[in-house]
């Protein structure tokens, strides 16, 4: 419970972090900075509508509701006309401008972080789809631990995306523990799912999509994992895997 | 293979780096081809040991896309490249996600057959349907990685027919599989597990289409969706 | 242990043509062709058009280097004129403010409009219309004067009053952006100037005539790099209130600076649009060609 509302009250301390982010300051010419402007403003777009879209799949964990699912279509949509922007953008930005070293190096990294995201977009409306069918009601314990793993992967999730945008560098170390928590937890919810299914088999329909449901949001963290790898990388010009 | 792929222009050292370039991308799709060649194989052969053989390579292609990743970038620091050259270059930045992904897919179905036995007679049907979908997908990823290399663009029309048959059948495997969980089939972990795989199978499917995606692009400069 | 586990093949270049290869051999999109119009019809009505080429044909003697340009200059925008030697491009830049005139052997047919006004009509006041377009050369040539009096000379010798000069010369020097690095010498040599300094002090000496278009022949390739980024910005801040052509052999240059590109090879006018639809992904092979460097 106590783990629960730390969690809570660091995602509200993103959210104000998030507020307060400045955008990078870019050397060059006028034009190439109002292009970096331009794609540090779609990848912001971006991030925000999809940090949404995962709080909108954390949500169909607890409750039914047909409009969350139809929110998430229309969100998906648009997360995909970001991604085609960003893609212009960053094409126009290497054609026009020929950057070099660090620049170069955000600019192409901003090519893995905007599939992550895209990836995660995806994983947020798997999360709904699967968190239909886990029987919310029965099975309460556990859903209540999936939700946890759901709050630890959503904050990684908006700081890797925040490091990466103002290139910060994280600490690996610190990050990996974050990964194996979240692993640790996502194999025990697998292993005790497992077991009640193989006691009664007419769970194995709920049980399933619990262990879907987990494994989406696990993704999400481990995305957040690759977007902290790049924002590493675009700083030090070194890449150090978080495993 | 060589007398199709499109030439590059520029100076010498480009062309050279371009050269290098290509030969970085086969190297990486062709080795996580045999990944998930062997993957399936797992899977339809009941092969336990293949998972941790399997798991253990994912290293080997994280280095390889470092060397990937530092060829492009190279190439594009050191050459400004324009337009088409330009485009073939980030788009296999994009090549090598969705390959790198397709690796973890066939790792994935490579852990599903510790579940499966060969004995179990309930299940034998669906496996070979499987192991269909399976030998649709390996051709998909296979077709669409020459593609790429080759700079061709494909029959969009033609890829999204296919991408709607895999869709369709994968559906139909899950419903067989459901069907045998709840009727005939003690083993659930069994079922699970086929579940899954056929899914990341499918997902394989899905990153080939992805990748003809980006060959279109490279040489019409067009995003045609295909999934 | 792999020999244990069962393989697929894949055969790619399959001869049975049922088979499920077959039906995914590579089957190539349709070839791309060439679209008709040079200049598209909507990218004429994106932005207020300042001069405009029409036909524009030109001969040295019997020698032909210019057939049919037919292109738009856009207000406010600075437009790049890009392609390989001897193309035609300098000659075509210095046809915009009648520069040719000088040359003896020097024929052109078709026109160009200024504010829609044919610039070769009869009675056009030349001198007049060199003040409305300015040209800045590639070897900056700075008259052998002071500072402020190669920005005095243009308005001094068109009739303004002496007092108002001073107050002309700071306001160019800061459009040029030099006039921190001079405003405490103005009365030294001009080549006294570093190459850079000299050129800004070039473009300065344009703007004292207020002109409306500015023409740039190759401005930055007899400076460094630091010069050159400095007058790239100098041009992209120059926009806001005048035209500008750029005639460059630079590609990433004309790449960074410009909003519209013009590709000329043998005379002719290949391609025309945006910028960043000619360096990504432009629609004629031979632009496709040049700027990936299959020749030229």
């Amino acid at each position: 419970m106590v783990e629960v509302i730390f969690y809570k009250a660091i995602i509200y301390f993103n959210e104000v972090m998030h507020m307060n982010t400045n955008n990078p300051k870019f050397g060059g010419t006028i034009r190439f900075k109002e292009i970096m402007k331009e794609l540090n403003k779609h990848l912001d777009d971006l991030s925000n509508l999809v940090i949404t879209m995962i709080q909108n799949g954390n949500k169909a964990l607890v409750q039914d509701d047909e409009e969350l699912f139809k929110e998430l279509e229309e969100e998906l949509k648009e997360v995909h006309d970001h991604c085609y922007a960003i893609d212009e953008t960053v094409m126009s930005s290497i054609a026009l401008h020929q950057p070099f070293a660090k620049d170069l190096r955000f600019i192409l990294s901003t090519i893995k972080v905007t599939n992550e995201i895209h990836r995660s977009a995806h994983d947020a409306v798997h999360i709904a789809n699967s968190s239909e069918f886990i029987n919310k009601g029965e099975n309460k314990g556990i859903v209540k631990r999936i939700e946890e793993i759901a709050i630890k992967a959503s904050s990684m999730f908006k700081d890797s995306i925040d490091a990466f945008r103002n290139q910060k560098e994280l600490n690996i170390k610190k990050w990996t523990k974050f990964d194996d928590e979240v692993d640790k937890l996502h194999a025990d919810i697998i292993s005790d799912v497992s077991d009640l299914i193989e006691k009664d088999a007419t769970w194995s329909r709920a049980g399933v999509s619990l262990i879907l449901t987990s494994r989406y949001i696990e993704r999400i963290a481990d995305h957040a994992c690759n977007i902290v790898e790049e924002s590493n990388y675009v700083v030090t010009g070194k890449r150090v895997k978080i495993e | 293979m060589e007398k199709n792929i499109e030439a590059f222009g520029g100076t010498i050292r480009f062309k050279n780096l371009m050269k290098q370039l290509v030969k970085n991308i086969t190297i990486l799709t062709t080795y996580v081809k045999e990944m998930i060649n062997s993957s399936i194989g797992a899977l339809l052969e009941d092969n336990e040991e293949e998972y941790l053989i399997l798991e253990k390579k994912l290293d080997d292609v994280h280095l390889y896309m470092e060397k990937l990743d530092n060829s492009v970038m190279n190439s594009i620091a050191l050459h400004q490249p324009f337009a088409s050259d330009l485009r073939f270059l980030i788009s296999s930045l994009k090549i090598s996600n969705e390959v790198h992904r397709c690796a973890h897919n066939a790792v994935h179905i490579a852990q599903s057959s510790k579940f499966i036995e060969r004995n179990m007679k309930c299940y034998a049907v669906v496996i070979e349907e499987i192991g269909s979908l399976a030998r649709k997908a390996l051709i998909m990823y296979e077709t669409s990685v020459t593609a790429f290399l080759m700079r061709k663009a494909l029959d969009s029309d033609r890829w999204v027919e296919l991408d709607d048959e895999i869709d369709s059948l994968h559906e139909k495997i899950i419903t067989d599989i459901r069907k045998i969980m709840s009727d005939d089939c003690k083993n659930i972990n069994a079922g699970t597990s086929l579940i899954l795989a056929t899914r990341y199978i499918e997902r394989i499917a899905d990153h080939a289409c992805n990748i003809v995606e980006e060959s279109t692009y490279v040489v019409t400069s067009k995003r045609e969706k295909i999934t | 242990m792999s020999d244990k586990t069962r393989k697929i093949e894949i055969n790619v270049n399959p001869k049975d043509e049922k088979s499920e290869e077959a039906k995914l051999a590579i089957k190539i999109a349709a070839d791309l062709t060439d679209p008709p119009e040079i200049v598209r019809e909507d990218l004429i009505k994106t932005h207020e058009i300042k001069m405009e080429s029409v036909e524009l044909s030109h001969w040295y003697g019997d020698n032909r280097v210019l057939s049919g340009i037919s292109m738009p200059i856009f207000k406010n925008r600075v437009t790049a004129i890009i392609g390989p030697s001897g193309c035609g491009k300098s000659t075509f830049l210095r046809d915009l403010n009648r520069m040719n005139d000088l040359v003896k052997i020097a024929r052109i047919a078709g026109e160009i409009l200024l504010d829609g006004q044919n610039i070769y009509s009869e009675g056009i006041d030349v001198v007049q219309l060199r003040k409305r377009i300015g040209m800045v050369f590639q070897k900056p040539n700075p008259f052998p004067m002071s500072i402020e009096n190669n920005v005095a000379y243009g308005p001094f010798i068109h009739g303004v009053k002496h007092e108002a000069l001073g107050e002309i010369v700071e306001m160019c020097l800061k459009k040029a952006a030099l006039w921190e690095e001079v405003s405490d010498r103005l009365t030294d040599s001009a080549l006294s100037l570093s190459g850079g300094q000299q050129q800004r002090l070039c473009i300065a000496r344009g703007l004292s005539v207020e002109p409306e278009v500015i023409l740039m022949d190759e401005p930055c390739s007899a400076l460094d790099p630091h010069s050159t980024a400095k007058i790239e910005d100098l041009i992209t801040k120059l926009k806001k209130d005048y035209t500008v052509v750029i005639v460059t052999h630079n590609m990433q240059q004309a790449a960074r600076v410009s909003d519209y590109t013009a590709f000329f090879n043998m005379g002719e006018l290949i391609e025309f649009d945006r910028t960043k639809k000619i360096f990504a992904n432009p629609d004629r092979k031979m632009t496709e060609e040049y700027i990936s460097g299959r020749f030229g």
